[in-house]
């Protein structure tokens, strides 16, 4: 039990670095960017060099990538607060049911955020504007790991945060395997 | 046939020797290649800044390849950039003659902290219209300029002191001070010379003249100061002791000595605080850059303090020295004071210590114009005879070496100045004037290749007509014996130049101007936010540049007669994209505006007709579409004044 308690802490802290470090990372090198350039995804905007990857993205008349069009980033920072307080309360309780429909939430929460990730990079690479200069064939820019984009290498990754809140899954589902292998011995 | 072989055989004798001096001098071409060779993508050690001369701007190389990296314009008027045409730049060239698009400098000086240069800001003289330029190493712009009044022509010029506290002025041609109109057969006696000390904040680098010494009517022609036991004194060598107004190359030329003008900064200061001083009325101009508003800002002055020597004993001294003296330079150790005697064959070194105790025993040979002048042989430290032919400057290494360059004989000559050993010599190509090693006239010079600054180029280049290019040369000095490892060419006419360790300006470097810190008065920070405004006859067009379109990009309503300025801001904020901007006929240049920079180029169209305007720096795979129109109708037409772009009409 023990366990649990200090696993439903880890979650919490994970879920929590979401706040302090970005979720996801993209970089971008090209032959004219030998330093590279760089998105962060945070929890409640994009920053790094997104004005120079917009400049870059108008050739093939990409949509300016900007923070205030996504409900996302005002969802997340709230949606994150009710995990933090939900796992900090399985924590203290160790009951079943708290953890249990935390996990799943969480769960639930993080697939449909994949999803809809994914769907916004599939609008951002499809809805180009016809009268670009330069017409290009749509495209998906990747979920995670590298891909090539024209004059352009792009690598995604999840960054610290994002991987707190893996981490928070993690703790989360062995919390609960722990709990329901404890409930099996009693029974 | 005995005969014949042994011809056969001295030829092939012969041969096989040219065939082992020649691979003997490929392998040192060889090694020498590897010296200065760097690599794609690499950088240089170090930054050389060598004078333009006549084409009144700096060169900028890279040591030890060569490379030319920049041309930065200080006196002169660019139309590469707009410097000196943009209306924020041309109040940089304001003096009390007017705008003076033009002119001759020779001397870069580094800024230094404890007597070692620092990597912030750059001075170079103005020797035809006296003025001392400041150029900042963070943007590599020119952002600060002071002219000299009471001067006939800066030459010792901008030698600077130990902790920048100032930089010096001294005037190589003496004239009525204050102006006027005189016989030039009155010179001597009537005409005056200046040493001039003016000051550098230590915070911003804005200069300032502290005050000025009214001196014997020689010729001042090269300085430089203390540091370490010397810091509080500045010398200057002058030649004409004669004064002679013509035919100076004999003339001037009659005395066996001339002086080096040793000047006690420190005790004019006290002076000035004793109230020594007096203000004197004269027109002068200080233009400096508001890096907030990103425009020049010319300010009209009106006085100086002069002080007098006969008021303020103790603040200057003459040392005799050998015959028309050229450079003068202090050892990093700060006792030994060398001056190059061009027109005698012994060289002499002076000694910083004996000097303060021939001042304070009173060791003095006469006066001249009542400054006390030093006996001789009370402040010689040693004579080097025979050293070359015409030496003019020395640098110095950190193992007790100097390097004298020598005009006449060609060629650099290696020395101890302890003893005045001749330890080696190296022919140069041709007629050496200064020359340079990174920090060789500091207290650290980092020591390891010496640039030759040549006068003549003749052969030593492809040919390109009668008017050549300049000829340095790079010397590795790291071995006993200097080793000749590249010829470069410069542009101008350097004179002197300085160098120093790449990371001290890398680490400053400006890469944009963030546009939130952008205050121009004319600046649009948005394509929101263009518009076009007239007033009478002036239409100021608030325009803005970014990949790969103007706003506005079409304009109309301009008529004959007006004045049309267009400002144009750079929206980029990514490092290397500048956008240029040029308009048909325009009488000025073009302009090119780096990130987050505003700049304004003045047009006035002559004819009604539709004028084409287009950025002028390749910015990106659509810049050849990155144009626009301007509609300008007759005089008294009544063509509506409006402006669009992107298809979209604003107004």
């Amino acid at each position: 039990m023990k366990w649990v308690r200090i696993l439903m802490v880890v979650a919490a802290i994970g879920v929590a670095s979401a706040y302090v470090f970005p979720l996801w990372t993209y970089k971008l090198d090209a032959p004219q960017y030998p330093e590279g350039l760089v998105m962060y995804i945070k929890a409640n905007r994009v920053a790094g060099d997104v004005d120079k990857i917009d400049i870059v993205n108008h050739y093939i008349g990409m949509k300016p990538i900007e923070s205030t069009q996504f409900l996302e980033f005002k969802v997340f920072p709230i949606a994150f607060a009710v995990f933090i307080l939900w796992a900090l309360l399985a924590a203290w309780s160790g009951a079943f049911k708290l953890v249990a429909s935390w996990v799943l939430t969480y769960t639930l929460f993080a697939l449909v955020s994949l999803v809809d990730f994914y769907k916004w990079l599939y609008h951002y690479g499809h809805d180009l504007d016809p009268s670009a200069a330069i017409r290009i064939e749509p495209f998906t820019p990747p979920l995670i790991g590298p891909k090539e984009l024209l004059n352009f290498y792009v690598e995604a990754w999840p960054h610290a945060g994002g991987l707190g809140l893996i981490v928070a899954a993690a703790a989360g589902w062995l919390a609960l395997i722990l709990l329901w292998r404890a409930r099996r011995q009693e029974a | 046939m005995r005969g014949w072989s042994w011809k056969w055989g001295m030829l092939v004798a012969v041969a096989a020797l040219t065939m082992v001096g020649a691979t003997k001098v490929r392998k040192l071409a060889r090694d020498a290649a590897k010296k200065v060779y760097v690599a794609p993508g690499e950088h240089d050690e170090f930054y050389a800044f060598m004078s333009g001369g006549f084409n009144g701007q700096i060169g900028v190389h890279g040591l030890p390849s060569g490379r030319l990296l920049k041309i930065v314009p200080v006196f002169s008027v660019n139309p590469e950039n707009g410097y000196g045409y943009s209306e924020e730049t041309k109040p940089m060239l304001m003096t009390s003659q007017g705008f003076v698009p033009w002119d001759d400098t020779h001397h870069p000086e580094l800024s230094q902290t404890n007597g070692v240069p620092d990597g912030r800001w750059l001075f170079i003289n103005a020797n035809n219209t006296p003025r001392i330029a400041r150029i900042d190493l963070a943007t590599f712009h020119t952002v600060d300029i002071i002219e000299i009044p009471n001067s006939g022509g800066n030459h010792p010029s901008p030698f600077i002191t130990q902790n920048s506290e100032y930089v010096v002025a001294g005037t190589r041609f003496s004239v009525p001070i204050p102006q006027k109109d005189m016989p030039i057969s009155k010179y001597k006696g009537n005409f005056k010379g200046t040493l001039t000390f003016v000051k550098v904040d230590p915070q911003t680098g804005m200069m300032d003249i502290g005050f000025q010494i009214l001196v014997p009517g020689f010729d001042y022609d090269l300085a430089h100061c203390g540091k370490g036991p010397s810091h509080g004194w500045c010398f200057f060598t002058s030649y004409n002791s004669e004064e002679a107004y013509s035919l100076l190359e004999r003339h001037a030329s009659q005395k066996d000595k001339d002086y080096i003008a040793a000047v006690n900064w420190k005790r004019a200061e006290a002076c000035l605080k004793e109230g020594k001083g007096e203000k004197m009325r004269v027109t002068y101009y200080h233009n400096y850059w508001d890096e907030e508003k990103q425009m020049a800002i010319s300010e009209k002055k009106t006085s100086v303090t002069i002080l007098r020597p006969e008021k303020c004993e103790g603040m200057i001294y003459y040392i005799p020295t050998p015959k028309s003296p050229h450079g003068v330079d202090v050892d990093p150790s700060g006792e030994y004071i060398i001056p190059g005697g061009k027109l005698s064959a012994t060289i002499s070194v002076f000694s910083f210590s004996k000097m303060i105790n021939a001042i304070k025993n009173k060791q003095f040979a006469g006066e001249e114009y009542g400054i006390p002048v030093l006996k001789y042989e009370a402040v010689l430290h040693k004579e080097v005879p025979n050293l070359c032919l015409g030496p003019l400057h020395n640098e110095f290494d950190t193992r007790g070496n100097v390097y004298t360059s020598c005009f006449i004989s060609s060629e650099v000559v290696k020395w101890r100045y302890e003893d005045g050993k001749i330890l080696d010599r190296i022919p140069v190509y041709y007629s050496i004037g200064h020359l340079m090693i990174p920090g060789g006239d500091s207290r650290k010079p980092w020591d390891k290749y010496l640039v030759a600054l040549n006068k003549i180029t003749k052969d030593r280049y492809l040919p390109t007509g009668p008017e050549l290019a300049q000829s340095a040369q790079l010397i590795d000095i790291t071995g006993d014996k200097m080793e000749m490892l590249l010829d470069f060419p410069t542009m101008g006419e350097p004179h002197y130049a300085q160098g120093i360790k790449a990371d001290l300006v890398t680490q400053r470097q400006v890469k944009i101007y963030p546009l939130e810190k952008n205050h121009h008065p004319y600046a649009v920070k948005s394509q929101d936010a263009v518009k076009v405004v007239r007033k009478g006859r002036r239409v100021d067009v608030y325009m803005t540049a970014i990949r790969t379109h103007f706003a506005p990009d079409n304009i109309e309503g301009i008529r004959v007669g007006d004045t049309v300025y267009f400002h144009v801001t750079n929206l980029e904020q990514d490092w290397d994209i500048p956008h240029g901007f040029a308009v048909y006929g325009a009488q000025n240049a073009n302009i090119l505006i780096m990130p987050g920079q505003t700049l304004t180029l003045k047009w006035v169209p002559k004819a009604p007709g539709v004028y084409p305007f287009y950025c002028t720096d390749f910015c990106s795979a659509l810049h050849q579409e990155m144009q626009g129109y301007v509609r300008v109708s007759p005089r008294n037409a009544k063509t509506k004044l409006y402006w669009y772009w992107a298809g979209q009409e604003q107004k």
